[in-house]
């Protein structure tokens, strides 16, 4: 099997928002990367700088928000580093991203089709003519019904479903390489969250684009990913194959997330939860970011940050459990 | 209140808004403290340019500028003061019946309040006057009674949310009457806006009573600076201290109002108060 | 599309409808205070002009001797029917005064209007790009200042600056005594007479629509489609130009349609200042001669005038947000 071409890679990427309550280290040191035509998950509770990385990738960043570290290197060139008019070259047509609320996220007085097509009007200088042709046919790929007058309408005139579905028209109408979902389907009845999984993923597959997808929901990363991040207050745990999470998860914070659902099901003492909270990212524990729930930590997790430890040819996490294991 | 207090006393602009308010109030007070002239005392020679023994000059018939500038402030706090606690007053219960008890109560008091605010209010004011008599009186009772709508719509929109929270909700099983829930429970909560939208009232009120006396529409008896610009006019090119001043002390009376509303208006919200120092 | 056809022309006939009972008040409420004035509505009515005979002949007319409600349907059908009364004062009736003056208001309120509109929106757009940068804190400050200047003061002191001092416009007036009368030069003539009243009117305006226009921009820039709509890779400027300035744009018209009486009401000193022969400058005159059928036929005109205005921003607002016929 050739190894497929890496389409992003992010390195150790610190974003730090200034605060009148003080520095709020929403991602901190992040490393991770896509490949081409992959679909990756990035997991963790609310509250663990899932968002805030998605959102760092398309520089959507706090105006009191700075990147202090780290890269994110794209098609060649840093996502951090660029100019607003680089990037904006770059969003709608190389990088797009569909977000969690599909009631607020279209403009209410514009057609959807024009919304839409807006994407080509600036990046491919279509006339909104034009434009809205291709939005209709875009509404159809993404199985919208009489995508011709469903162009024409208005975002209150549509379902939950049916404009997160325009929202993900929106997002590839510009064929882009990497689509970003942030929490897509949170804001959805549960009957339409599958058929809204089930187009992401036959999206992917169709436009051969590479899928980042952040959630809280393992279940979707079952459905959905190739490999997974698992993320905890600003930083990555464990990264690991999509089977390798729910088969071998190996940090313990892994192990509670999975256990908080399996637990859920059972319904019967339903402990659904991890002992504690998320620390604040203004003053985050010294050390392993998760020693302050974890039920194994040891001394040296209070104090030092766990290196990055690979178990398998897919599998690294971050503790210091496994690094004790590989010195022996 | 303390924290309102020190966010308040934070802002500068809100404390020169507050400086500027109290200190033409206390002029307009201690007028006859602050010179030895009558406003309408005659004497003097006529248009003298302001100078040692008249600050700001004389008016066509040698009365003391200073004087008037003075005495003509008590015309535009008391229409000012009276003007806004009518309109309070019919603002706050309308708003709280509306919002309080929705309905059809709701449906009539919505009517009005529209009707009465697609009245030209100037126009109206106008009219009323100049037919049913330019006295102090009728000034204040016109102006109150038209400047209640933008009240009604604020405290019914307060009370339409608050009456639905579980404080209510407790009063009301603990056996409380509308009346009493209406005016210990919600209102307290709704006072904030209530106090900034009273100040820009008042601000509105003095801009509207100095806007009559202009039009020679005051009390003929009252000096005011609306009035001392209506006999400027004539004089703008040959003594333009005649109209420089006593429009000063009303911009400067209106800007001061409206700056201690913003001020309030961000010290009692939170929410604009980050974003202004940001 | 046909559907969305038929809930915005239900929303018209609806607005329509509502047209009818606000005339209504305007009628009754000068009916009222025909009735409520010191004196007999005739004398009322005549004013200072008129002689003993016309006084006998006016009560006749106005039917004294009826019945309230009976005076009150023949004052509304004599409204409806464009008869707002005679002014003793020109001897000519109400309407044709009124009228034969309007164009010189409409002249000055569209040019301010539209200087005040176009600036306060774009000064707006550029203010909610970098809220309390430098630019946002200059403008917004002297749209404070514009917003409390009271209209009559501050055309006072153009005329002291620009007029006597500089001399660059005239004091007062729409024409030169010794105007071109036709074609290019006699516009030009009238232009320099409008710029310092259009500029007194134009300020509050101004700050008007700048501040309502900045905080509702701020507001929306806030919201999620905003995001989507940076997304796409627009601009900033196309962000705010495309998307944020079309929602803003509702309630900014809304509000400025409801203020529109406010605004009017500067008409009336503005001209009184400037010696604007308009509709403002007239009732000025009519509060002086006391000439109350006009006083209150031009109350009557301008309410009405301000139910349409509110009509069509209305209209506007339907226009721009489909939600609001479909609601």
């Amino acid at each position: 099997m050739t190894r497929p071409e890496r389409l992003l890679t992010v390195e150790e990427m610190c974003l730090h928002i200034d605060t009148y309550r003080g520095t709020v280290r929403a991602v901190d040191g992040v490393t991770f990367h896509v490949d081409q035509g992959e679909s990756v998950g990035i997991v963790g509770e609310s509250g663990s700088g899932k968002s805030m990385t998605a959102l760092s990738l398309m520089r959507f960043t706090p105006l009191a928000g700075r990147f202090t570290a780290g890269s994110a290197m794209f098609q060649g060139r840093d996502l951090l580093k660029l100019s607003e008019r680089e990037m904006r070259k770059i969003r709608g047509k190389d990088i797009s991203m569909v977000f969690q609320d599909p009631m607020t996220f279209l403009n209410p007085l514009i057609r959807i089709g024009d919304q839409i097509g807006e994407v080509l009007v600036e990046h491919e200088g279509l006339s909104r003519r034009a434009a809205f042709n291709r939005a209709v046919e875009v509404l159809r790929q993404v199985r919208i019904p009489s995508p011709e007058d469903v162009a024409a309408q208005y975002p209150h005139q549509l379902s939950g479903g049916m404009r997160q579905r325009a929202l993900i028209a929106m997002a590839i109408i510009g064929a882009p390489s990497l689509l970003i979902a942030d929490e897509p389907t949170t804001a959805l009845d549960v009957t339409v969250q599958a058929q809204i999984i089930e187009l992401l993923r036959g999206v992917k597959e169709k436009h051969g684009l590479s899928l980042l997808m952040i959630t809280h929901d393992l279940g979707i990363v079952a459905h959905v990913c190739d490999r997974v991040y698992v993320v905890y207050a600003g930083r990555i745990m464990e990264e690991a194959g999509v089977f390798e999470v729910f088969e071998t998860p190996r940090h313990p914070y892994t192990t509670a997330l999975l256990s908080s659902i399996t637990y859920d099901e059972e319904s019967g003492d339903g402990i659904g939860y991890i002992e504690g909270t998320v620390p604040s990212l203004i003053d985050p524990p010294e050390g392993c970011r998760f020693h302050t729930r974890c039920p194994a930590a040891m001394p040296v997790c209070r104090r030092l940050q766990p290196p990055r430890t690979r178990v398998s040819e897919t599998q690294s996490v971050y503790c210091w459990l496994y690094e004790e294991a590989q010195d022996e | 209140m303390p924290i309102f207090l020190r966010a308040y006393s934070e802002n500068p602009s809100a404390v020169a808004g507050a400086v500027l308010v109290f200190a033409l109030v206390a002029a307009s007070i201690l007028a006859p403290l602050l010179t030895e002239f009558a406003p309408k005392e005659l004497g003097g020679a006529p248009l003298q340019p302001p100078g040692a023994g008249h600050l700001m000059g004389t008016d066509d018939l040698g009365r003391d500028l200073w004087a008037q500038f003075l005495y003509g402030g008590r015309a535009s706090v008391i229409v000012g003061l009276v003007a806004a606690a009518i309109s309070t007053v019919i603002g706050v219960s309308l708003g709280a019946i509306s919002g309080y008890f929705g309905g059809w109560v709701d449906d009539v008091v919505q009517r009005m309040t529209e009707m009465f605010s697609i009245v030209p209010r100037y126009f109206f004011a106008i009219v009323t006057v100049a037919i049913l008599g330019a006295s102090l009186i009728n000034v204040i009772c016109v102006i109150g009674l038209l400047s209640w709508p933008p009240m009604t719509k604020l405290v019914r929109a307060e009370f339409a949310t608050l009456r639905s929270r579980s404080f209510v909700d407790a009063a009301k099983m603990g056996g409380e009457g509308p009346m009493f829930i209406i005016f210990n429970e919600i209102l307290p909560n709704a006072l904030p806006p209530i106090v900034v939208q009273t100040i820009l009232t008042i601000s509105a009120a003095v801009l509207m009573e100095a806007t009559l006396s202009f039009l020679g529409l005051g009390d003929p008896n009252l000096i005011s600076w609306g009035l001392m610009l209506n006999k400027a006019q004539q004089f703008l090119t040959l003594a333009p201290w005649m109209a420089i001043f006593p429009g000063l002390a009303i911009s400067l009376f209106i800007l001061g109002l409206n700056l201690m509303g913003d001020g309030f208006n961000q010290a009692l919200n939170p929410r604009l108060r980050l974003e202004a120092r940001k | 599309m046909s559907g969305s056809f038929v809930s915005r022309l239900s929303y018209i006939l609806r607005r329509l409808a509502q047209v009818a009972p606000m005339i209504l008040a305007v009628v009754t409420i000068n009916f009222l205070l025909i009735n409520l004035a010191p004196g007999d509505p005739a004398t009322l009515m005549a004013g200072d002009f008129a002689d003993l005979e016309t006084i006998e002949r006016l009560r006749e007319e106005f039917g004294l001797n009826e019945p309230l409600h009976v005076q009150f349907s023949s004052y509304v059908w004599k409204v409806l029917n464009f008869d707002l009364g005679y002014s003793y004062q020109f001897r000519a009736p109400v309407l044709d005064i009124v009228l034969a003056r309007l164009p010189n208001t409409l002249i000055l309120l569209f040019f301010s209007f539209i200087l005040s509109m176009i600036l306060g929106i774009l000064l707006a757009a550029v203010s909610a790009r970098r809220p309390n940068r430098a630019f946002d804190n200059t403008a917004s400050s002297i749209a404070m200042l514009g917003y409390c200047l009271p209209m009559f003061w501050l055309g006072m002191m153009l005329i002291l600056i620009f007029s006597s001092t500089l001399r660059w416009f005239p004091t007062g007036g729409m024409y030169s005594l010794r105007a071109p009368s036709e074609g290019w030069p006699r516009m030009l003539d009238i232009g320099r007479h409008l710029v310092l009243p259009a500029l007194a009117y134009a300020a509050y305006f101004l700050a008007m629509a700048y501040r309502l226009t900045r905080a509702k921009l701020i507001e929306i820039l806030r919201e999620d489609y905003i995001r989507t709509a940076r997304m796409k890779g627009l601009s900033d400027w196309s962000v705010i130009f495309r998307h944020a300035l079309r929602n803003a744009l509702v309630p900014v018209i809304a509000v400025m349609g409801l203020d529109f009486g406010v605004m009017i009401g500067g008409a009336v000193v503005v001209e009184t200042v400037f010696s604007w022969p308009g509709v403002g400058r007239l009732m000025y005159e009519s509060i002086l001669s006391r000439d109350y059928p006009l006083l209150l036929g031009i109350f009557v005109i301008v309410s009405f005038g301000i139910i349409l205005v509110n009509l069509i921003a209305d209209l506007i607002c339907a226009m721009i947000d489909p939600r609001i016929a479909y609601g």
